[in-house]
C-alpha cells in the first residue's frame, strides 16, 4: 500500500503541508520571533520589516508569531474533536446500518432532527449551560456536529450492506460484531477519511466563528478564526491582516483534502479493475 | 428404517408482507445425502427465495415463511438464530451468484477463507494456511499461494468461482446450495464448475443446484424439479424429465431452448 501511495503526488503534497503545518504547531515557542501575546499600542499596524516578518495586528501584537501559535490552537481544539467524532460516528453508524428494523428507524430520527438544529444554537446552549472553557467549546462541537458523522457512516454503510460479500459474509457464519469489525469499518473507512479530511476544514471553521462570537474561547487567544474576525475592522486599511490567518485555513484545509482524496483512490483497490 | 434426508423440505410458503405474493408456494422437496437436485425455472418463479429461506437470509419482517425445512431432521426455521449460525458455513454451506461481487473487496483471498475456518474451528490458526492451499489446490488453482496474497479484484471471475467452490468446500459441509453458480461464467468455465459441483457429490455431501440453464441441468444430471409461479410443476430423474416430460409448461421451456440452440447452429452454418 506505501508505495502505492507514494506514487501520487497528491498524498505526498498533502502529507507535506499537514506535516509542515503539525511540525509548526509542536515547534511553535522555538520558531516564533515574539510572544504572541504581547501588547504594544505604539507599534500597531507596522508594515513587514526584519524584526516584525508579516508586521503587527491592531494591538502591535507580532503577526507571524499569532499565526504560527494559531496552527497549535487549530490543531489541537480541531483533531482530538474529530477523534471523538470519528469513533462515535463509527461505532453508531455501522451498528444502526447492520442491524436495521426498528433501532435503525429511531437512530436515524434522532440524528435528522439534530441535524434540524443550526449548530450555533446548540453551541450557544451547551455553552451557556457549561461556561466557556476548551472542554466545554470542544463538546459543543462534538454536539453539533455528531448526528452529521453518524448519518454519513450510516449511508456509506448501508450501501455496503446491500453488496454481496455481506452475504457472503454471513452466509459463513459471520456473526454481527465480527461483520461490522472485519467487513464494514474496513470497506467504508476510505470514504470516511474523505468525509473526515473535510471535516478538519470545517471544525477549525466552527471552532473559530465561536471563538469569534465570544463562545469557548478566551478574547485575544492567536486561533485563526478569531485573528480574522479581530482583523475585520481594519479590513479596508489593512487587508493583509484577514488574508494571512485565511490563507492559513485554507492551506491547512486543502493539505488535508488533498490527502483525504489521494488515500481514497489509494485505499480503494476494486477501481483499477477497469 | 430409513436415515433421515439431509434436507427435507415441507410444505414451504414464502409470502412477502407487504403486497401478500406468495413467491414460493407449498414446496416440498428432499435430498439425500451423496445426490443432487436441480432446481429449473424462468427469472422470478422463487429458485432464489427456496434457496435464502433454506439458508435463513429472509428477512422475517419482509417475509413470512412457513412450513418445514428439515437440516439431517432439525427444524432450522425453528432454530435460533444464533445455532443457526453454527451451522451455515460449516454444514450447510452456499455458493452465491456473481463470484465477482462475493468478495470483501479489502481483504485479502487467504485472510477471507481463513475467516470461515476459524469462526468454526475447523483448524487451528497455525494449521489454516495449509489447509487452504491444499483445498485451493483441489479446486483446480496451480498456484494457491498467490492467489491467497491476492485481492479479489486481481483475479478473473472463474478463478473466483473456484475460490469459492473451495471455500464451499473445505469444511466438509453436508448441504452445498448453489444459487445460479454458472450465470456469470463463459461456457468453459460453468462446465467446470458444474463439474466440481458433481465432485462434491461423489465425496457425499448433498447438492442443491438453482438454474435456468438446460444444459448445466443436464449435466450435473441427479434429481430435477421444474419450478413455475413459486409452484413445483414436475419432479423426476433429469434424464427422463429432460427427454419425457409430462407438464405443458416443461415442454414449452424445452422446446424454447432447443429453438433458440438451433437458431444459433443454423447462424453458424
Amino acid at each position: 500500500m506505501d508505495r502505492k501511495l507514494s506514487k501520487h503526488l497528491q498524498a505526498i503534497a498533502g502529507l507535506i503541508i499537514i506535516f509542515g503545518i503539525v511540525l509548526t504547531a509542536l515547534f511553535a515557542p522555538a520558531i516564533a520571533p515574539h510572544d504572541p501575546t504581547e501588547i504594544d499600542l505604539a507599534r500597531k499596524f507596522l508594515p513587514p520589516s526584519e524584526d516584525y516578518p508579516l508586521g503587527t495586528d491592531q494591538l502591535g501584537r507580532c503577526e507571524l508569531s499569532r499565526l504560527i501559535f494559531g496552527a497549535r490552537h487549530s490543531l489541537a481544539i480541531s483533531l482530538p474533536i474529530l477523534s471523538i467524532l470519528a469513533i462515535i460516528g463509527l461505532t453508531i453508524g455501522t451498528f444502526g446500518a447492520s442491524i436495521g428494523g426498528k433501532t435503525d428507524r429511531i437512530l436515524t430520527m434522532v440524528c435528522d432532527i439534530f441535524v434540524s438544529f443550526p449548530s450555533l444554537i446548540i453551541a450557544v446552549a451547551v455553552i451557556g449551560i457549561l461556561g466557556n472553557g476548551l472542554e466545554n467549546l470542544s463538546l459543543a462541537v462534538v454536539m453539533a456536529m455528531w448526528a452529521w458523522f453518524i448519518r454519513t457512516v450510516h449511508a456509506y454503510t448501508m450501501v455496503e450492506m446491500g453488496k454481496d460479500y455481506v452475504l457472503a459474509a454471513r452466509i459463513c457464519g459471520c456473526g454481527p460484531a465480527k461483520l461490522i469489525i472485519r467487513h464494514l469499518i474496513p470497506n467504508i473507512l476510505p470514504q470516511f477519511f474523505v468525509y473526515l479530511s473535510t471535516g478538519v476544514a470545517s471544525s477549525i471553521l466552527m471552532v473559530s466563528s465561536f471563538a469569534f462570537l465570544g463562545l469557548g474561547l478566551p478574547h485575544g487567544v492567536s486561533e485563526w478564526g478569531a485573528m480574522l474576525n479581530e482583523a475585520r475592522s481594519s479590513l479596508y486599511s489593512h487587508p493583509s491582516l484577514l488574508i494571512y490567518p485565511g490563507s492559513c485555513i485554507l492551506v491547512t484545509a486543502a493539505g488535508f483534502n488533498l490527502f483525504g482524496e489521494a488515500l481514497r483512490d489509494t485505499l480503494l483497490p476494486e477501481e483499477e479493475t477497469i | 428404517m430409513n436415515i433421515p434426508a439431509t434436507v427435507d423440505i415441507r410444505n414451504l410458503c414464502v409470502m412477502h408482507r407487504k403486497s401478500g405474493y406468495l413467491l414460493v408456494d407449498s414446496l416440498s422437496l428432499s435430498i439425500s445425502h451423496g445426490s443432487s437436485l436441480v432446481i429449473l425455472g424462468q427469472s422470478g418463479c422463487g429458485k432464489t427465495m427456496t434457496c435464502r429461506a433454506i439458508i435463513g437470509l429472509l428477512d422475517r419482517n419482509k417475509f413470512h415463511v412457513s412450513g418445514s425445512i428439515a437440516f439431517e431432521g432439525t427444524d432450522l426455521l425453528a432454530m435460533k438464530r444464533q445455532e443457526r449460525r453454527a451451522l451455515y458455513g460449516k454444514e450447510i454451506a452456499m455458493i452465491p451468484q456473481n463470484p465477482m461481487t462475493a468478495f470483501d473487496p479489502s481483504m485479502r483471498i487467504g485472510a477471507q477463507m481463513q475467516e470461515t475456518l476459524l469462526i468454526h474451528g475447523v483448524v487451528a490458526r497455525n494449521r489454516a494456511k495449509q489447509y487452504i492451499e491444499e483445498a485451493l489446490r483441489q479446486a483446480g488453482l496451480d498456484d494457491p499461494r498467490r492467489v491467497c496474497h491476492s485481492y479479489p479484484y486481481m483475479m478473473s471471475g472463474g478463478m473466483l468461482q473456484r475460490v469459492l467452490i473451495a471455500m464451499a468446500s473445505m469444511t466438509s459441509p453436508r448441504l452445498v446450495v448453489a444459487d445460479e453458480p454458472t450465470t456469470a461464467l463463459d461456457v468453459v468455465h460453468a462446465d467446470a464448475t458444474v463439474d466440481s459441483f458433481k465432485e462434491i457429490r461423489k465425496r457425499g455431501a448433498a447438492v442443491l443446484l438453482v438454474t435456468h440453464d438446460f444444459s448445466v441441468a443436464s449435466r450435473m444430471g441427479g434429481d430435477l424439479l421444474v419450478m413455475k409461479d413459486g409452484k413445483l410443476v414436475e419432479q423426476g430423474r433429469t434424464e427422463t424429465l429432460l427427454t419425457h416430460p409430462e407438464q405443458l409448461y416443461t415442454k414449452a421451456l424445452l422446446a424454447a431452448c432447443r429453438l433458440s440452440s438451433a437458431h444459433i447452429t443454423e447462424e453458424v452454418c
